[in-house]
Formats: structure tokens, C-alpha cells, sequence
């Protein structure tokens, strides 16, 4: 996918984010004050100990350290409670703030033009949808709640350190100072790989996914080596970009507890000096070293994070970009087709990664006649029809039907009129009444029956235990080719649209199975314009005329019966002697 | 299983979608949390270098000390061992307090650190006011 638009940095990342929160914003707040309060708490916490220490040990005051005990209870037990009602909080925030997110990369999904989808590959797509809401959510609750109260209370730690004693107050602030710089140094090389590694999985998913969803053609083009040998090669490549981060990770991780524990000592060893010569009491030593190791995680939390928050604006970013990416445009007009002749006059196309295709094509479809479009593999029937349906736009040119431009009317009012059977049928898991209820949801029993009775589909299905309610797809039985060209058929039936586009598939089918597609055929296309991409010399013969595409031209029209004698090219095409 | 839906159900309702009993319940621990360390009260101590003779403390200050409770602390190693003793009689004349100590001859004698209890502080206010420190 390419990007569009701006970069988003920390602060835009929010902004675009804030559109989704707006309708959670009342339990944003209590999340944020849910995890303030916890903050608050750890902050508290130790000076109460260190008061109960002061107390019993130095001046045997039973009587307020058990007082002062007891309100350390109440927060003990208040912080439990607290964190019950967070975590409820968040599973509820996580699944309606992705959901709303999710939701609207779906429904783009749905609407996005033909063209940009071809560019994205299905992992990136998968994770688009399925990963990235969820990073928006990590990011929310890590990189700006925990951020925020992480930094206060890195900062009341330090105070707290410089109101006991400026001494050790100043020494922890400078330490702390020190130990970022040196985490930063090694987070960053850390991070960097973290993200080659990051985007090498996130390649190899995509991989992998396409892989398994075509594991049945790899297997017929004997493909299984190469695959094996490109997985083996995706494999080490993850485990050396996998080991050169566990290896950098771990010197970076040593050599920040090393300068860590360095600092430590030295405050440890200042306390523990100040407490000797009785300047601190023993209460206050263990306050400070349970704040000093606590400022210092504050503040290597606060580093790390902001490391990943710069990941995880990545992700925002995608998801920011992709809901920018052109959309099929909305317009008002409908196509209202009267007869239904279709015109093409001088479309030239290309797609976007590649040459130029169709080069200033002129033909013309009279109302109620049928159009066979042949040409070698490969030459741009397929994209002719999917102009004609506008999934894409002609770059010149125009394509009308019934006079009325196409680039004019609003695309659904086109698909509605126009029926396609598309070169491999696509069948959605569900019984077969679902996949034929996709033609016209309003059908009734007998139409559905008719429709199937026309496609030529009544022996299959009646020979089925359980008829319509047979599910198929992937979690179902299999069609074969020939069954899922007469399903498409049936929907079409039902649909009953004015103008038709058969796309021929390649598969060969044997001669009773072509005989009987083709009475389908003739039963839907009566009074209909059509156009049928053909692949078989038979399927031509059923047309009135037959166009021959060849370098993104048409070379050749005529009948197709005399063509048959006639044209060489003709001849050539479907191998006659 | 019945029951378990019901309770389900009025958590979603009440504790999740609505943010009353969540506030209700910060608010009621922060009311709490403030009652409770108002009233609990402890003990405000002031330091001071001073001379132990026997049973007499005597403190050069400028001015004259209250006692609070009649108590002070005293030591010569914090964290060896911190006297307390009630307090029988107290006198200041000419910058210098003497305090006489209940039950007789002390076993330590020369320059101490006395810590005399001069008042009641609230648990807030040490928190709040003083960090935590005494
Ligand atoms: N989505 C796409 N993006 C980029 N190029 C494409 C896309 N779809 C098809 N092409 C390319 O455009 C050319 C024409 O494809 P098209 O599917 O129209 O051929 P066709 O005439 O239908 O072939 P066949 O008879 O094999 O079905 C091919 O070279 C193909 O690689
Ligand atoms: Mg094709």
C-alpha cells in the first residue's frame, strides 16, 4: 500500500485517536483516574511504612504505628478492589474502542477503489484489520496513560528525595539523568532491530498466509521446493535478525544494570552514611531506597516508552494512511437502462504497475444482442469487463450505456443493472441458499428452486440429503468448477439484471457439463445484452457477433460462424486447422 | 449458572458501563483515606543537643520549652537504643531548660540528643506537610 497524506508524530497520533475516544470519553476519565489513583498510592505507600517503622522501632509507639497501620490496610485493601474495577474497565474500553476502529477500516475496506486494493497483499490487509486497532489501544493505555502517571510520579519521588535531603535528593536526580542517556543509547539499538524484526514477522505472516490459502495450486504446479526453499530462507533470515536483537538486547540490558547498579551503591552508600551518623532515621533510609530504585525504573519506563510509542505511531499511521486511500467516488445519478446498448468509444487503461493495456478501444454492443470477446491470455478481457462494472476508470475515453456515461452514475446503481460472472466464482461459506439469497435477497422459495432448476443445478442439489441447506465453501463441501459456474449462473438468474458479462473460466470441462452450462446460458440470455468472454470455440458460437482483442486493439469483428472459415486469427485462437 | 448471569449482567450494567459506582467508589476511599489520617495523631518531636547529669537534662535554648505529655526521648546512637521517659519536673531560668526524669540515676551520662514531644501533629499533616520525615 503507499502512503498518502502527512507523517503523524506523538501529539497528531492523539489527535487521531481522539475521534474514536469522543464516544468513550466518560470511561477514558475513569480509567485515567483509576490509574491516577493507583500512582497516588505508590507514592503513598512507602511513607506510611517508613512512618510505622519510625514509630515502632525508634520511639515503641505502639499505639501510632497501629493506628498509622491500619490506614495503610485501608489503601492496601482500596488499591485491590481498585485494580478489579481497572481491569474490568479496560477489557470493556479494548473491546469497544477496537471494535469502533475496526469498524471503520472495514467498512473503507468495503468501499475502496479496485485499483488500491490490488496493490495490498491479504496479510496486510489481515493485520490492518485485526492488529493495528489493538496497538491503538496499547498506545492509549501505555504510551499516554501509564506515560503521563509515570512521569508524575517520577517527579514526586524526586521531590519527595530533595525534601528529605538535598544531598541525595540532587545526587538521585543527576543519577537518574545518567542512566537514561545510557538506556536511551542502547534502547535505540535495541529498538531499531526490535523493528526489523517486527517488520521481517509481520512479511513473513503475509507470506505465509498467502502460501497456505494457495497450498493446493502450489501443490499442482509442484512448487513444493521452491516454497520449502523460500521458507527455509524466511526462516533464518527471522532467527539472524531474531538473534542479532537477543544478542545486542541482552550487552544493552547488562550494561544498564551495571551503570545502575553503580548509581545505586553510591546513593545506597550516601543514605546508609546519613543514617550512621544519625542525621536519618531508619524509617526515612527505607523510604528513600524504596523511592530511589522506584525513580529509577520511573524513569527507565518513561525512556522505553517513548520508544515504543514512535512503533506504535507507525501503526496509527497505517491505519491513518489507509483510511485516506481513494474511495470508489459517491455520485447521485443512476443508471437507468431502457434497452441497454453499450457503448465504448476511444477507452485506453493501464493499471497502475503496469503498461498500457487497452489502447483507444471503439465497440459497440447493440441492445438485446450478445458480444463474444475473445483474445490470447493475458490481452485484457478481463479488465475490459471490469471497466464495464467500474471497478476501475478508463484513463480516456468513455464507456455509455443506453447513452447515459458511466463515469456519471453512482457505482452501485451500475452493479445493480449489470450482472458478472466472474472468470473463478467465488462461493462464501454458507449453505447453498445463502450463496444463492446473494443474487436477490428478497427471493422467494419457488424463484430460488426455479433458478437453480434454469442454472441446471436440480440433479445436484436434489441428490443432496439436505438440498439448499448443504453448507459449502471452505467449512463445507466443495463445488467443482463446473458446479460453481452454474451456481453463479442461478444467481444471476435471480438477480434478472439487463445487461450480462460471462467470463468464460479457462478450466476445461468435459463435453456434457459444457453442453449443459451453455442451455444455462441461453436461458438467461434471452432479450439480454451480453457479453461473453469466450474461451471455447462452442461458447462463441452462441453469440451474434464476436469481437477479436489483440495488442489492446480490437483487430477483428464479425459473425462467428463466418469467421470460423474466414479469419485467420480466428483460426489460429481456438487451433482449427 | 442462572444467578452467574444476573450478577454478570448487573456488573456489565452498573460497574463497567456506568461510571457512578466507580466514582462513588474513589470517592468514598479518598473521604475515608482523609477522615482516617486526620484524626490519627502522632506524636511532634523537636531536636536538641543537651548535657545528662543523673537524673537532669539540661538544654541551652533560647527560650522556654513546652511539654506536651509530659514525655521525652532521648539518646546518644539513634540506632543503638532511644530512652523514654516521663518527665517530673520542668524549669527554665537564665537561656537554659532543666528537665527532671522520673525513676532515678540513667545509664548514660554527657552529651545526649533529647527529642521533646512539643505537641500532636495529624497523620495528614506529616505526610503532607513534612514528607514523612519526623
Ligand atoms: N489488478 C491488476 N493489477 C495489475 N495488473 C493486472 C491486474 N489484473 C490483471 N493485470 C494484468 O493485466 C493484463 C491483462 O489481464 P486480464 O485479466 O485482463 O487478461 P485476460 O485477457 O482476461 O486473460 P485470460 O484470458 O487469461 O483471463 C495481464 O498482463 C495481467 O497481468
Ligand atoms: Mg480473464
Amino acid at each position: 500500500m503507499k502512503e498518502t497524506g502527512n507523517r503523524l508524530n506523538y501529539w497528531s497520533a492523539i489527535g487521531f485517536l481522539k475521534r474514536y475516544m469522543r464516544g468513550y470519553r466518560k470511561h477514558f476519565m475513569m480509567f485515567y483516574a483509576g490509574w491516577l489513583a493507583d500512582s497516588l498510592l505508590a507514592v503513598l505507600l512507602p511513607v506510611l511504612f517508613g512512618i510505622m517503622i519510625d514509630e515502632a522501632v525508634y520511639y515503641r509507639n505502639l499505639h501510632s504505628f497501629g493506628a498509622v497501620a491500619l490506614v495503610f490496610l485501608l489503601c492496601i485493601l482500596f488499591s485491590g478492589g481498585l485494580y478489579f474495577l481497572l481491569y474490568a474497565q479496560h477489557g470493556y474500553l479494548m473491546n469497544m474502542f477496537v471494535f469502533s476502529i475496526r469498524r471503520d477500516v472495514f467498512h473503507h475496506l468495503q468501499k475502496c477503489e479496485a485499483g488500491y486494493m490490488a496493490n495490498a497483499s491479504t496479510g496486510e490487509i489481515l493485520v490492518l484489520l485485526q492488529d493495528y486497532p489493538v496497538q491503538c489501544m496499547h498506545f492509549i493505555v501505555r504510551n499516554m496513560i501509564h506515560l503521563y502517571n509515570n512521569v508524575l510520579m517520577a517527579i514526586l519521588y524526586g521531590a519527595y528525595l530533595c525534601a528529605v535531603d538535598w544531598h541525595i535528593g540532587l545526587t538521585a536526580l543527576l543519577s537518574a539523568f545518567f542512566s537514561v542517556l545510557i538506556n536511551m543509547k542502547c534502547r535505540k539499538k535495541i529498538g531499531s532491530l526490535g523493528q526489523e524484526e517486527r517488520e521481517a514477522y509481520g512479511s513473513y505472516a503475509g507470506w505465509m498466509y498467502e502460501v497456505i490459502t494457495a497450498l493446493r495450486d502450489i501443490r499442482m504446479l509442484r512448487g513444493e521446493g521452491k516454497i520449502e526453499r523460500t521458507f527455509e530462507k524466511k526462516q533464518k533470515e527471522l532467527f539472524r535478525i531474531g538473534a542479532a536483537a537477543g544478542i545486542s538486547s541482552l550487552t544493552a540490558q547488562n550494561m544498564i544494570a551495571l551503570s545502575n547498579l553503580v548509581i545505586r551503591l553510591v546513593i545506597y552508600g550516601l543514605a546508609a552514611y546519613m543514617a550512621a551518623c544519625g542525621k536519618m532515621t531508619l524509617g526515612t533510609l527505607t523510604v528513600i531506597f524504596s523511592f530511589y530504585t522506584k525513580l529509577s525504573d520511573k524513569i527507565a519506563y518513561i525512556s522505553q516508552n517513548f520508544l515504543d510509542a514512535q512503533g506504535r505511531v507507525s501503526y496509527i499511521q497505517r491505519i491513518h494512511d489507509f483510511l485516506r486511500a481513494p474511495t470508489e467516488p459517491e455520485r447521485t445519478e443512476r443508471l437507468e437502462i431502457r434497452e441497454g446498448s453499450i457503448s465504448f468509444s476511444g477507452v485506453s487503461f493501464g493499471y497502475e504497475s503496469g503498461e498500457p493495456l487497452l489502447h483507444r478501444i471503439t465497440l459497440t454492443i447493440p441492445a438485446g444482442k450478445h458480444m463474444a470477446l475473445v483474445g490470447k491470455s493475458g490481452c485484457g478481457k478481463t479488465t475490459l469487463a471490469r471497466l464495464l462494472v467500474g471497478f476501475y476508470r478508463p484513463q480516456e475515453g468513455m464507456i455509455a450505456i443506453d447513452g447515459q456515461r458511466l463515469d456519471a452514475c453512482a457505482l452501485d446503481s451500475v452493479r445493480e443493472e449489470i450482472g458478472y460472472v466472474q472468470q473463478d466464482v467465488l462461493v462464501f461459506d454458507g449453505s447453498i441458499r445463502q450463496n444463492l439469497l446473494m443474487g436477490n435477497r428478497h427471493a422467494a422459495e419457488e424463484q430460488l428452486i426455479r433458478a437453480y432448476e434454469e442454472a441446471g443445478l436440480a440433479p445436484f442439489i436434489e441428490s443432496l440429503p439436505e438440498g439448499l441447506d448443504t453448507i459449502i465453501g471452505s467449512k463445507g463441501m466443495g463445488l467443482s468448477g463446473g458446479q460453481k459456474q452454474r451456481l453463479a449462473i442461478a444467481r444471476i438468474y435471480l438477480k434478472n439484471p439487463k445487461i450480462l458479462i460471462f467470463d468464460e473460466a479457462t478450466s476445461a470441462l468435459d463435453n456434457e457439463t459444457e453442453n449443459a452450462i451453455h442451455q444455462a446460458w441461453r436461458k438467461v440470455l434471452t432479450g439480454k445484452t451480453a457479453l461473453v468472454i469466450a474461451h471455447r470455440q462452442s461458447s462463441v458460437m452462441l453469440c451474434d457477433r464476436c469481437i477479436i482483442l489483440e495488442n489492446g486493439q480490437v483487430a477483428e469483428t464479425g459473425i462467428p460462424a463466418r469467421m470460423a472459415v474466414e479469419s485467420e486469427r480466428f483460426r489460429t485462437l481456438f487451433a482449427m486447422k | 449458572m442462572q444467578g452467574k448471569r444476573r450478577f454478570e449482567r448487573w456488573y456489565m450494567k452498573y460497574m463497567v458501563k456506568s461510571p457512578v459506582l466507580f466514582c462513588v467508589y474513589l470517592g468514598v476511599f479518598f473521604g475515608v483515606f482523609l477522615i482516617a489520617s486526620s484524626v490519627v495523631t502522632l506524636e511532634e518531636r523537636q531536636t536538641y543537643e543537651a548535657k545528662i547529669n543523673g537524673e537532669e537534662i539540661e538544654i541551652v535554648c533560647g527560650e522556654a520549652l513546652e511539654l506536651f505529655d509530659n514525655r521525652v526521648y532521648f539518646y546518644e546512637d539513634r540506632n543503638r537504643e532511644v530512652f523514654s521517659f516521663a518527665v517530673k519536673e520542668a524549669a527554665y531560668s537564665d537561656g537554659v531548660m532543666r528537665i527532671l526524669l522520673c525513676g532515678g540515676q540513667k545509664e548514660v551520662s554527657g552529651t545526649i540528643t533529647v527529642e521533646i514531644v512539643s505537641g500532636e501533629h495529624t497523620l495528614f499533616q506529616r505526610i503532607f506537610g513534612k514528607a514523612g520525615a519526623a
